[in-house]
This record gives structure tokens, sequence and C-alpha cells, in this order.
């Protein structure tokens, strides 16, 4: 720890003169911007357990791509949706509850990927499926990262108003003629697209929390969408900038580091914020036991 | 042929590590009727991986690490409930949150003091490699949880299955709860080791959710699923000496394969038998409107 305090104290813009370390903040940025917006629309609609399952069963389909020779990505994206479709199909041809049929499948995919694994020799690092890694990020990984994320972006930029409608209110969305179908899928397909992006930056574990905590962050803090999106992708792109940073000093995980930060930033919010913090109902539900008494 | 298929066994490291999956698997599948029953599935997934830091501290205080995990698994459950309890987010995403901090706690305090306990154990758990300490440790592990389990399990079900009943014949139900969590986290240390922390969430629910689908009474339910988990654990780690790899991997593999044949042909409940029955009962309904 003592080193790392003095390596912090003996130049604390070292990490900005490293060229690895600006991508990395860079990529982390990115990814962080991503999934914050998307968190918003998953945490409205319930569904945060579905990132964390499609993340899982993309193991398989890394391998599989790998074998065949395609990009990485598309065997990632296509193990997802698999994933996605399979849990839908049984739930809704069996009694068995939603949540433990997503457990059921991704675990069997997962399951099989590392089967595969260890099967198949490749020189895909499984420790940076896993856990990610940020550091020493080749340039085509790079400029297939940015594109990715890209589009994605600006599919959910483009299609903002009606995935809104459909999160908030999927018998609203059918009602008033949106095809919610079709917002369905274009919903997972963006997750499973947000989290090819982000393999990268945390790995397929800690996906999850990049998916959940922002969006929650700003449900804390806000009332208003709007707000809640701003809110969510700052503490996502703070996080993931601070986390790079940290990381380079105390010689540690990157992902985790994002991810603890993104942590940290939650149980803030969960104490301070305004009108739904820890402190502000203590504050509320005093101030009315007061009123009560002096009637 | 079959001097080759005996191969495994001869091997004290196999048979090690196919008895200690078989127990391991069995004392789950019990347990993941329950789970199943309580719809506590994303409880296992978020334990399992809540208890890696207590089990990286614990290596490194060179305690044993059922005692860590065990304490860090119940830590997470109170974060959980605190969370869930004093803040207007759902349950699911509150679960999210907690577990991915705990797990992404874990991995930080791995990279920076590497120890014993290694990422490869997170992932693939360490059936092969297992020391006779472990061994031991799965052991009482498993045999306090079945202990507890018999000892209460008319208890655990009545909660499972309708917790305000439980509660309105006078029943424990914060004790119940309590008891359930602790044997999830007791359980998914046994289990960590056998198939590693992503994969421990199917050991505590596959069989059980397969033995759902093949009958309607719980006493036959507890049944096929611990068969299954014993049978396929042995099965899965005797397979991985042939695939050459990965334990977790094969046992899972399998469960998901007999579960999807319990999806497809079980005789009441199974997607097929359903199928011919609302086939039939057309078919019946249309008879009676034509006569």
């Amino acid at each position: 720890m003592n080193a790392a305090v003095e390596l912090f104290l003996q130049d604390p813009a070292a990490p900005f003169r490293h060229q690895f370390m600006l991508e990395a903040l860079g990529v982390g940025v990115l990814v962080g911007v991503v999934c914050a917006m998307l968190s918003c629309y998953l945490v409205l609609k319930g569904w945060s357990l579905m990132g964390d399952a499609i993340s899982h069963a993309m193991l398989p389909g890394i391998v599989l791509a790998y074998v065949a020779g395609l990009p990485l990505s598309v065997g990632a994206f296509a193990a997802g949706l698999l994933c996605a479709s399979a849990t839908g199909f049984i739930k809704s041809h069996s009694r068995v509850k939603e949540d433990t049929v997503m457990g059921i499948v991704f675990t069997g995919l997962f399951g099989l990927g590392l089967v595969l694994f260890t099967k198949v020799k490749t020189d895909v690092h499984l420790n940076h499926i896993l856990f990610g890694s940020l550091l020493g990020i080749s340039q085509s990984l790079i400029i297939q990262t940015s594109v990715i994320g890209g589009l994605t972006l600006l599919a959910i930029l483009l299609l903002r108003k009606d995935l809104l409608l459909f999160c908030f209110d999927a018998n609203h969305a059918r009602s008033i003629g949106l095809n919610t179908t079709r917002l369905y899928y274009t919903l997972l397909s963006l997750v499973a697209l947000a989290i090819v992006v982000s393999l990268q930056a945390v790995g397929i574990i800690l996906v999850m929390a990049m998916l959940i905590t922002p969006g929650c962050i700003g449900f804390l803090l806000s009332h208003r969408f709007t707000h809640m999106l701003q809110i969510a992708v700052g503490s996502a792109v703070l996080s993931s900038i601070v986390g790079v940073y940290v990381s380079y000093f105390i010689n540690g995980a990157t992902g985790a580091c994002i991810v603890l930060v993104l942590a940290m930033l939650f149980l803030l919010a969960m104490t301070f914020a305004p009108r739904r913090g820890l402190l502000a109902r203590r504050f509320l539900s005093a101030r009315s036991k007061i009123r009560a008494g002096a009637r | 042929m079959i001097e080759q298929l005996t191969i495994p066994f001869q091997y004290e490291y196999m048979l090690k590590a196919i008895f200690v999956s078989a127990l391991i698997g069995g004392v789950c599948a019990f347990l993941s009727c329950f789970v199943t029953l309580k719809g506590w599935s994303l409880m296992g997934d978020a334990l399992s991986h809540s208890i890696v830091p207590g089990v990286a501290l614990a290596v490194m205080l060179g305690l044993p690490f059922a005692v860590g995990a065990f304490f860090a698994g119940l830590l997470a459950a109170a974060a959980m409930g605190f969370v869930k309890a004093k803040t207007p987010i759902r349950e699911d995403a509150t679960i999210g949150i907690v577990f991915t901090s705990f797990f992404a706690l874990g991995l930080l305090l791995i990279s920076l003091y590497p120890t014993g306990f290694n990422l490869r154990t997170i992932v693939f758990g360490n059936m092969l490699g297992i020391a006779d300490f472990d061994i031991l440790q799965a052991i009482v592990i498993c045999a306090i949880a079945m202990t507890v389990l018999l000892a209460k399990w008319k208890d655990l079900l009545l909660f499972c299955f309708d917790a305000n009943q439980a509660r309105s014949i006078g029943l424990n139900t914060t004790a119940l709860h309590f008891i359930l969590l602790s044997l999830l986290s007791a359980v998914a240390v046994a289990a960590l080791q056998a198939v590693g922390a992503c994969l421990v969430v199917a050991m505590l629910v596959t069989p059980g959710a397969t033995a759902y689908l093949l009958t309607d009474r719980f006493g036959r339910m507890l049944g096929i699923a611990s068969t299954m988990g014993v049978l396929t654990s042995a099965a899965g780690a005797y397979a991985s000496y042939f695939l050459d790899g990965s334990v977790g991997g094969c046992i899972v593999v399998l469960q998901t394969t007999l579960f999807l044949l319990a999806f497809a042909f079980a005789p009441k409940h199974g997607m097929l038998a359903s199928r011919r029955a609302s086939r039939k009962a057309i078919a019946a309904t249309l008879q009676e409107v034509s006569a």
C-alpha cells in the first residue's frame, strides 16, 4: 500500500503519460456511457438478471467463433441472444419460474463454454474474457469496440422514447400501436451489444454491475428520466476514470476497481440522496413526528 | 476398451474428486428443491459470488476458508436486506449491486495479494487438486447441512411454499429465513470448490427444477433431485478425465441436458405432454360442438 502512495506522490499525472493508459481510459469511458444509458432502461424494466445471464452465456459463442475463425464479438452476440430466446421459450412452455429458467440456461451455456475452452486450444485468454483487461488492448480491438459502442449508443438515442415507454409500461406501449415484440428483441440485442463492448473492460462477471448500478444511482437521485440518464452516465464515466486511474497506482485488477468505485458512488447516493436517501427519509419521518406531536 | 474406461478409478485423485463431487452434488440438489420452490435462484448466484472476498481474506489470514466464506455470505445477505428495506430500488437490482460489489472486492484482493486461492479456483473450482483438509471441510459442511435440512425440512417446506401461512401457524419465519440463507452460504462454499463460483447456481437450481417438472409431490421431488445431483456430479467428474478438463463444466452440462430432456419429455409437465393434452382438449371440444 505504501508503495502505491509513494508512487502517487511522486507523480500523480503519471497514468496520463502512457499511451496504454490513455487508451484504457478512452475505452473505459465509452463502455461506461453505453452501459449507463442502457442501465436506466433495464432498471425500469426490472431486467437486472438479464445482463448477468446474457454475459455468462457468451463464453461458448466466443470459443466457437474462435474455432470458426469469425470475429469473437459475432459469436458472443449470437450466444447471448440464444440464451435470451431459449429462456423465453422454456419459460413459456413449462411451469418453471423465469429466473430459475434463466439460471439453468446461462449456467448450462457457461459450463459448455468451459468444457469447450479446455478442449480447444485457443490463444484467447480466459482470464481476460472473464475478468476484463483494459491494459494493452490491441488497436483492432479498440476500433471494433468503438464502432460497436458508437452504433449501440446511436440506436439507443434514436429509439429512446419508444424504449422508455416499453420499459415503463409495455401494455400502454402496445395499446398506442408500438410493436412491443420488436422492441423486446431490440432491447435484448442492445443489451447483448453493450455486453460485447464491455467484456474487454470489466469481463463477463462484472458486466452486470455496469448494467445495473449507474441506473440505480440515477433512480435514487432523480425523479425525471432525462436527469436519471445524465446522472447514470456521469457516475459511470467518473467511476471508469477513477477506477482506471487508481488501478494504475495500486496495481490491482482494473475492472474490479471500476466496479468498486461505482459501488461507492451508489453508497453515497443511498445515504445522501435528497429525497430517496437514508438521511432524507430519516429527517422527513422525524419532522412529521414532531408535527404530529405539536398538533 | 473396458480397461480404458476404468483408468480414472486407478488414480486416487480421481476417486477423491468423484466421491467429493457426488457428495456435494447430492446436498446441493437436496437444497435446490427448496431454492426452486422459494424462487431464490438469483440468491444462490449472488451468494456464490459474494463469498469470494471472504475466501480470499481467510486464505490470506491462514483461516479455514469456509469460515471466511460463510461470514462474507451472511454479510452480503444482510447488506441486500438493508439496501432493499431502505431504498425504493427493486429487489433483483439490489441483489445485483451488492453481489457484484462483493465479487469485485474479492477480485481486487486476489489481484493485490496473490495467494493459493487464485482466479482459476473461482472459475473452475479445485476438484482435481483438492487437499485432504478441504475434503474434510466439505464433508463436515455437507453433514451439518443435511442434518439441519432433515431436521427442519417440514418447516422449511412450508416457509418456501407459503411464508405467510408459515407465520400464521406460529413458525418463526425470520429464523427460517436465516437458516435457509446460512444453508445456502455454507453449501455454496462447498460447491465453489467443486464447480467454481459461476456454476454454483446450477448445482443449486437445476436438479430442483428438473425434479419439479417430473413430479407433483415434494417427497418424490427431493428423491429425484438428490439422485440426479449425485449421479450427474459423479459422472461429470468421471467424464472430465477423458475430456481433459473442467469438472464443473462437465457436471453442469450434464445437469442442463437432463433438464432439457425433462422439459421436452416429462410425462405431465413436459412440453410434448402439454401439447398433446391441449390437442386432445381441442379435439374433445370440437366433438362436443359437432355433436
